[in-house]
């Protein structure tokens, strides 16, 4: 039990073994080179092994380790994983001091102290570098800082071992430096950070200008830095760097700046939101901005579709919507009613079910003129174990998948690949960051000219022993990075050239002409672990070539990990095997709506908002993941599952204590009948709708009296009826008339007994009911204002809507927002 | 088994009799799910006992339980089955949610088996619901619907 006391200590901030880190870091052109220092310690009287799990950049190399323990200064080096593991376990055996870095498929780094002696102190310097990437004319550089709770099971989806999960602690607080060099022609650039406060000072003149960059208030390691640069002149380049292995031969770092003009075609697009727990507090908030910011720059003609997911999905339409003032309304009011109340992240399933959306021209009419292809928009937090399935899933889709990345600290690994993998590209919003550019961004690149096909030319007679594979898709203004390796140096200028889908000639996208780098071995085997994940993705995790190329350059990867082993006299070895500390993370700052970067923390509901991440649930409903279920209707008693008292159903009243007591009810209109929400004829539950049926609403009126017939919008919701119904009344029934007229008229229409009978013995009968659409007069058994030339106008079109009515569901004029005269039209070629 | 037999094996053994990786072993016995072994560093031996708790572990970790509620398992904690009903004078500790002055929530999540997510959107619905109710005495009802439909993902949660 000596562990458990050891983490209580911790917990109360008394023996912290994790000091804090310590970040810099240079910029020059894209080429990012910093090193990250971690400083550990053993407040304890027993020999401990630490444990850290931590974040680097998406696409950074890992470039050296250097450990210092107490005052010595130590080495080692990557080996293969088999023989690290190995290694370590032995070390730990003997007694000696052993440290591993291993590196996980889903790109996070657990750092292993083993045998650390009581009162020793340890500092991990890491070196890393990566390749920024031009994006829409700016620059953002993201510095990660912790893993956020994920969803999903870390061992069975992610592959991860238990000793590698992240475990956050809500007490405790990580000290985060920072100061960062900006060389070169950037330092004149607009630079800013919307994560932290900044502190910057100009040095140096002319070519040596640097502008220093550092934290003005102390951080915290609960979110991304974040480094915008912005206004800077972007250039293609191709760097040549002299390989570290081979004398001779060369690796070569090629980006351009595509020119793409934008595409004639509108804009077809899928948007599909991420309402699940993890998005609760600033991330929905962000979300709905997001989303208002979508919905009011879609232009006439462009079609959408709005869905959330959370353990399941809901569908606000059935097929995409064109953009008009009534879809734009109802999108922006369903934006505004977001919430992140859909639990789990099955993000596969959403996947699926949105694909599943009727997306083409033959459910749309007059998008026939140059169907663009349909694309996906993704709003998330990425906060998902199950990382290479939801891949693996978007591949498949056919889509290109776009994604707004939310939150302190988004998985920026999963999403990019989901962006890359389909040919898509992936934008971040910080909490507190205007949401308006990423969005307008993301337009840029949705109503780009697609491209059928990349190439890359190379000078005559160069021809790379191997190349990283080019982007599915060019994006104007988005960099586009290609690594290759070469036998010789090569010489001349190198060309990127796209040929759109209907084009007989490729056209020159950008082209840079090859110069020798300044920094050649950091270049050079960037270009190796290039090559490493490119084998990797290709082969798995048994590619024998990457597992070489990472021994041999020095590489941590998933196939290899760092090893140190420092013998110890015999005097100094434990007799007994290190108590386990793992550093617990902190939880990113807003996450799950634990306290909000945008406002002050809600006193009472701090204290239910403790241990958010789904793998800690300890019970054994929660293990099973049963809590996670609403799938199965049977589930839940029949009393919980309607939301409103079934005490006149049939079922068995198992839950008594959730009765409500016959003083406490409502005594309005629920006392009369309700639809029975297991019975498909009256109640829908699907997707795209959920609420009362044409036949449930028609019921509903013939059980009640006409006095408690609704009246407004809200009564009508208070029924059972569903938004989608709502909506299509407000914004295209009701064209400016009042909201008691509409309903009125509205619930007249439905009331007609000839209706209702005509529903019930629905078996396909449209015949009928046109017949009976013609025989209701304007008026005629209606008492409605007779006389309001208004009530005439919307009852003509309510007849309309009448004749397309279907016992079990709304017709699709209803989920379309359009007027009922020309979905009728639609319905008659889908039926005929 | 004879569970009394001296322990034999050292960990890299009993790691391959479990077909568990040598590192997820050790860590089962840090954080205490396994016994500690008998002897010092290298001499450190583990038995049988120490195998059938490893055995026990990894198929409980298939079928999907926490380590945390597994070592409530392996220390006495009642099977994973929860009882439904409550014998009389069982005494529980559940906490206590103050809505309003004169409204109180009471939550046992553990029995709800409710995550701490789902406990929070069941106390916002249930705010939201008493703000309704109050407009509602003024004559307004705009909110209570939306209740209705958040009770129902609710009412999803075994």
């Amino acid at each position: 039990m000596q562990q458990q006391s050891a983490r209580l200590e911790t917990r109360a901030g008394q023996a912290l073994t994790f000091k804090g880190a310590r970040f810099e870091g240079s910029l020059r052109g894209t080429l990012f080179e910093a090193n990250l220092e971690q400083r550990f310690a053993n407040p304890f009287d027993r020999h401990v092994e630490l444990v850290y799990t931590f974040p680097l950049p998406w696409a950074a190399v890992l470039l050296g380790v250097e450990v210092q323990i107490g005052d010595r200064c130590l080495s080692g080096a990557v080996v293969e994983k088999k023989q690290a593991e190995q290694g370590y376990e032995d070390a730990l055996a003997e007694g000696n001091t052993a440290i591993l870095l291993e590196q996980s498929f889903d790109g996070s780094y657990t750092l292993n102290l083993g045998n650390l002696a009581p009162g020793e102190t340890c500092v991990v310097r890491l070196r890393y570098a990566q390749v920024l990437q031009f994006e829409q004319h700016g620059l953002r550089l993201v510095v990660p800082t912790v893993i956020a709770p994920r969803y999903g099971d870390p061992v069975a989806d992610a592959g991860l071992k238990p000793h590698q999960l992240v475990e956050h602690d809500l007490m405790v607080v990580h000290p985060f430096e920072l100061s960062l060099r900006v060389e070169g022609a950037l330092a004149r650039a607009r630079i800013g950070s919307p994560s932290h406060p900044l502190s910057m000072r100009l040095e140096g003149e002319g070519e040596t200008t640097a502008m220093v960059v550092s934290l003005a208030r102390g951080g915290c390691l609960d979110r991304d830095f974040i480094l915008v640069l912005d206004e800077v002149a972007q250039d293609s380049l191709a760097l040549c760097a002299q390989d570290t292995q081979h004398p001779g031969a060369v690796s070569v770092l090629a980006s351009f700046c595509p020119r793409v003009p934008a595409s004639a075609h509108p804009l077809a697009v899928k948007i599909l939101v991420d309402c699940s727990g993890s998005m609760q507090g600033d991330s929905i908030a962000a979300a709905r901005r997001a989303l208002q910011a979508i919905v009011a720059g879609l232009r006439e003609g462009e079609r959408f579709s709005l869905s959330r997911f959370g353990s399941t999905v809901e569908h606000r339409s059935r097929a995409l919507w064109r953009t008009s003032p009534a879809t734009r309304l109802a999108g922006q009011r369903w934006a505004a009613q977001l919430q992140a109340d859909l639990g789990g992240t099955e993000m596969e399933k959403a996947l699926d079910s949105t694909l599943a959306l009727a997306g083409d021209a033959s459910v749309s009419p007059g998008a026939g003129e140059g169907a663009a292809p349909v694309d996906l928009l993704l709003i998330t937090d990425g906060q998902i174990h199950a990382i290479e399935r939801t891949v693996a899933k978007a591949r498949a889709l056919g889509h290109r998948v776009f994604v707004v990345g939310i939150g302190s600290a988004p998985a920026e690994g999963v999403l990019r690949r989901l962006a890359d993998e389909t040919g898509g590209a992936c934008d971040f919003v910080a909490p507190g960051e205007a949401v308006e550019p990423a969005v307008l961004r993301m337009f840029a690149r949705l109503r780009s000219q697609r491209m059928a096909s990349l190439d890359l030319v190379w000078p005559a007679g160069a021809k790379p022993v191997w190349m990283s594979a080019l982007p599915g898709s060019v994006f104007d203004g988005d960099a586009v990075t290609v690594w290759a390796r070469f036998a010789q140096v090569p010489d001349g200028t190198v060309r990127l050239v796209g040929t759109r889908a209907h084009a007989e000639a490729p056209e020159s996208l950008g082209e840079a002409s090859l110069t020798a780098a300044e920094h050649d071995s950091a270049l050079s085997r960037m270009a190796v672990a290039a090559q490493i994940e490119t084998l990797l993705a290709a082969e798995g995790a048994h590619s024998r070539q990457a597992l070489e190329l990472a021994v041999a350059y020095q590489l941590v990867s998933p196939l290899t990990h760092f090893l140190l082993v420092e013998t110890r006299a015999e005097a100094d070895k434990p007799a007994d095997m290190p108590d386990l500390v793992k550093v617990p993370s902190m939880l990113p700052a807003g996450f799950g709506g634990l306290g909000s970067l945008d406002f002050c923390i809600d006193p009472c509901m701090a204290p239910l908002s403790v241990n958010e991440a789904p793998e800690h649930y300890g019970s054994p409903a929660a293990a099973s993941g049963a809590y996670l279920d609403f799938d199965d209707p049977f589930d839940a008693p029949m009393v919980l599952r309607s939301g409103r008292r079934a005490d006149h159903g049939d079922t068995a009243n198992k839950a008594g204590t959730y009765d409500i007591p016959a003083f406490l009810r409502r005594s309005s209109n629920q006392d009369g009948w309700q639809p029975p929400r297991d019975d498909p004829r009256y109640w829908c539950a699907e997707p795209h709708y959920t609420g009362l049926t044409p036949l449930g609403l028609t019921q509903w009126l013939r059980s009640h009296p006409q006095a408690e017939w609704p009246q407004g919008y809200a009564e009508l919701r208070r029924i059972g009826l569903g938004a989608a119904v709502l909506d299509w009344l407000e914004f295209v029934l009701a064209e400016g008339e009042g909201e008691s007229l509409v309903v009125a008229c509205f619930v007249q229409v439905m009331a007609q007994r000839d209706l209702h009978e005509a529903l019930l013995s629905d078996t396909g009968a449209l015949g009928r009911l046109k017949v009976l659409a013609q025989r209701v007069a304007p008026g005629a058994a209606l008492k409605v204002r007779q006389d309001d030339p208004a009530a005439a106008s919307i009852l003509a079109r309510l007849q309309v809507f009448v004749s397309t009515l279907r016992a079990e569901r709304w017709p699709d004029c209803v989920f379309a927002l359009q007027e009922g005269a020309s979905a009728l039209e639609q319905s008659g070629v889908g039926v005929g | 088994m004879n569970t009394d037999a001296s322990p034999s094996y050292p960990l890299a053994e009993l790691a391959v009799l479990a077909d568990l990786p040598p590192r997820t072993v050790r860590y089962y016995v840090q954080i205490g799910l396994v016994d500690r072994p008998e002897g010092e560093t290298r001499a450190a031996r583990y038995g049988a006992r120490h195998l059938e708790q490893l055995l026990q572990i990894r198929k409980w970790t298939a079928a999907g339980v926490s380590l945390e509620r597994i070592r409530e398992l392996l220390h006495g904690a009642p099977p994973p089955v929860s009882p439904r009903e409550r014998a009389i004078g069982s005494v529980s500790v559940c906490s206590h949610l103050t809505v309003a002055d004169g409204i109180e929530v009471v939550i046992d999540p553990q029995r709800a088996g409710l995550s701490p997510e789902a406990v929070r959107q069941f106390i916002q619905g249930v705010m939201t619901a008493f703000k309704a109710a109050q407009g509602e005495e003024d004559g307004a009802s705009q909110a209570a619907p939306a209740n209705t439909n958040k009770n129902e993902r609710q009412a999803g949660e075994p």
